[in-house]
């Protein structure tokens, strides 16, 4: 395996990436395109703390670092699958480049798993960046944060492998429909967001919710998270770092599987460069 | 002038034909709208339950969530629409033809509200028997006054945006995307603006969607009256003329530069 050949081709593949997600203005500009989103996205749900302690009369301290790391975390998973998953409609629909790039990377999976890194930077980005704006915002004591780095670290790698691998068996479905495709993408991060533990416990969701609450390492990745910024925080980590690691794995075997059936279908049948002109 | 009167609402009525025709031919696609706005919905419900919050929070989230499907009608069915329009090669042909680009989004507007109502009231449908937010009947004449007028406002402020799309492509998608989340806080989608320091709710005010919203909730949830409400149908019906004129006058101005710097059928910048 040559490694060195694989490392350029992501490298190059990255870079298209960031040029079609950022030349279209100045870096100026797009450094406050990036982060007007997040950052309003985070005043709009931590309100809703806010407003619950206007209404209530008391502070919920745990409640406070509960909704803020959730909604400061998503960013990375949210822009990560948003990352991956979009890829197709909008190379097929928008640019009209699927062909092309098919022909020049013949490996579809290792295109979008390289397309969507550059979109895990930024989100991991805005994620630090929103998280001491947000815990500032509900009045959360920024001193008893413990950062546990390597299991940060060993956390978001997982967060990659396993986000990338869903976003790669979303596209796959896509890689069948023109139409569906964006609803696709976009309920996919609407879904991980309601059952993720983003904003509340995953599991107060109704029981016939709770198989997908399980089936998603989502929980566990957001857990652990917030276990690594707090040790206090009240979980088994030991074992929710286990579950998510047997996922994860599930779903790297998953996806490429899911992803090789689906690729030889879509070119049997002719549907890799369907468009809708919608 | 009764001959561009006529033009103008033919083609309006031909817009909104292919717009209700196309968003409602596919049943799947239909549900599926209507779900995903559910999953915001959802969440911030849930998070209301379990935070401890008042029952009527549980009202503000359903019609919040219905309220601003409006709002992503309106920046993506609309204002962007004009940048599919220029991608897709469709909007030379309408420059062409006498068909005046008013009535295009004239149509599109009637067309896209129509399609939205019937998702946001599926959404309030749902929102209810799930989550049991519970509404008062006797607001509803106040509330639909109010909504007609958002409605009104909302859409002339669409055109605005729309005229952006003539000039520009791809920063004007992203202007769209930026258009969402501030205009989802500042409308007070999840709760009352009354939360806000003053300087926001200030600024927040300056939406049509915010008056609307607030006063269709008080209206709704509180029970207040129309003359309760004098000052929310006051500053919508000042914004209408305002925002229309203004979507007028920017639509030229766009269309005239659009022309001159040769964009209108620039793809993909």
């Amino acid at each position: 395996m040559d490694v060195i050949k694989i490392a350029r081709r992501a490298y190059a593949i990255s870079w298209l990436s960031w040029l079609e997600l950022s030349n279209w203005t100045n870096p100026l500009i797009f450094t406050i395109y990036v982060l007007i989103r997040p950052l309003f996205t985070l005043l709009l749900y931590a309100y809703i703390y806010v407003a619950f302690a206007i209404s209530s009369g008391y502070s919920n301290p745990a409640s406070a670092f509960y909704m803020v790391t959730g909604i400061s975390f998503y960013n990375y998973i949210g822009s990560g699958i948003y990352g991956v998953a979009w890829v197709i409609h909008e190379e097929r629909e928008h640019y009209r480049l699927l062909k092309y790039n098919y022909l020049a990377v013949p490996d579809l999976m290792f295109y979008l798993t390289s397309r969507g890194l550059i979109h895990y930077l930024i989100g991991l980005a805005l994620s630090l960046v929103t998280l001491p704006i947000g815990l500032w915002l509900v009045s959360y004591d920024l001193s008893s944060l413990q950062v546990n780095l390597p299991l940060i670290l060993i956390n978001l790698i997982l967060g990659y492998l396993w986000c990338t691998s869903l976003g790669i068996m979303v596209s796959a479905i896509s890689l069948f429909s023109a139409e569906w495709g964006p609803l696709i993408a976009e309920s996919t991060g609407g879904l991980l967001f309601l059952v993720g533990s983003v904003l509340f416990p995953a599991q107060s969701l109704p029981w016939w919710m709770q198989p997908l609450v399980n089936a998603i390492p989502m929980r566990e990745w957001m857990e652990l998270t917030r276990f690594a910024l707090n040790p206090q925080y009240p979980i088994r980590a030991d074992f929710l770092l286990q579950m998510e690691v047997i996922k994860t794995s599930l779903y790297l075997l998953c996806s490429f599987v899911f992803f090789k059936i689906m690729d030889k279908l879509v070119r049997m049948k002719g549907y890799l460069e369907a468009t809708t002109e919608h | 002038m009764r001959s561009r009167i006529t033009l103008l609402l033919k083609v309006a009525y031909a817009r909104a034909y292919v717009r209700i025709k196309g968003g409602n031919r596919e049943p799947s696609w239909v549900v599926w709208e209507i779900l995903l706005p559910l999953l915001a919905v959802a969440s911030v419900a849930y998070t209301y339950m379990i935070l401890g919050a008042p029952r009527e929070y549980i009202g503000f989230v359903v019609i919040g969530g219905a309220m601003i499907s409006y709002w992503f009608n309106v920046i993506w069915g609309m204002g962007n629409a004009l940048y599919w329009e220029k991608e897709t090669g469709n909007l030379e042909t309408f420059m062409i033809t006498p068909a005046p680009l008013e009535g295009l989004l004239l149509g599109m507007a009637l067309g896209g509200m129509f399609n939205t109502t019937l998702r946001a009231l599926s959404i309030v449908l749902v929102g209810t028997m799930a989550f049991k937010a519970s509404f008062n009947p006797s607001g509803l004449p106040a509330a639909f006054l109010i909504f007609v007028l958002t409605m009104v406002a909302l859409y002339s402020l669409g055109m605005c945006i729309a005229s952006i799309f003539l000039m520009y492509s791809r920063s004007g998608w992203r202007a769209a995307e930026v258009l969402q989340e501030p205009i989802m806080f500042l409308s007070g989608l999840y709760y009352p603006i009354s939360i806000f320091p003053t300087l926001i709710q200030l600024l927040a005010s300056s939406i049509p969607l915010t008056i609307g919203m607030d006063g269709i909730r008080r209206s709704l949830l509180l029970g207040y009256n129309l003359y309760d409400l004098r000052f929310h149908v006051i500053s919508l019906s000042v914004m209408i003329p305002v925002l229309a004129y203004l979507a007028k006058r920017m639509l030229r101005y766009m269309e005239l530069r659009a022309k001159v710097e040769g964009r209108l059928t620039l793809r993909w910048m």
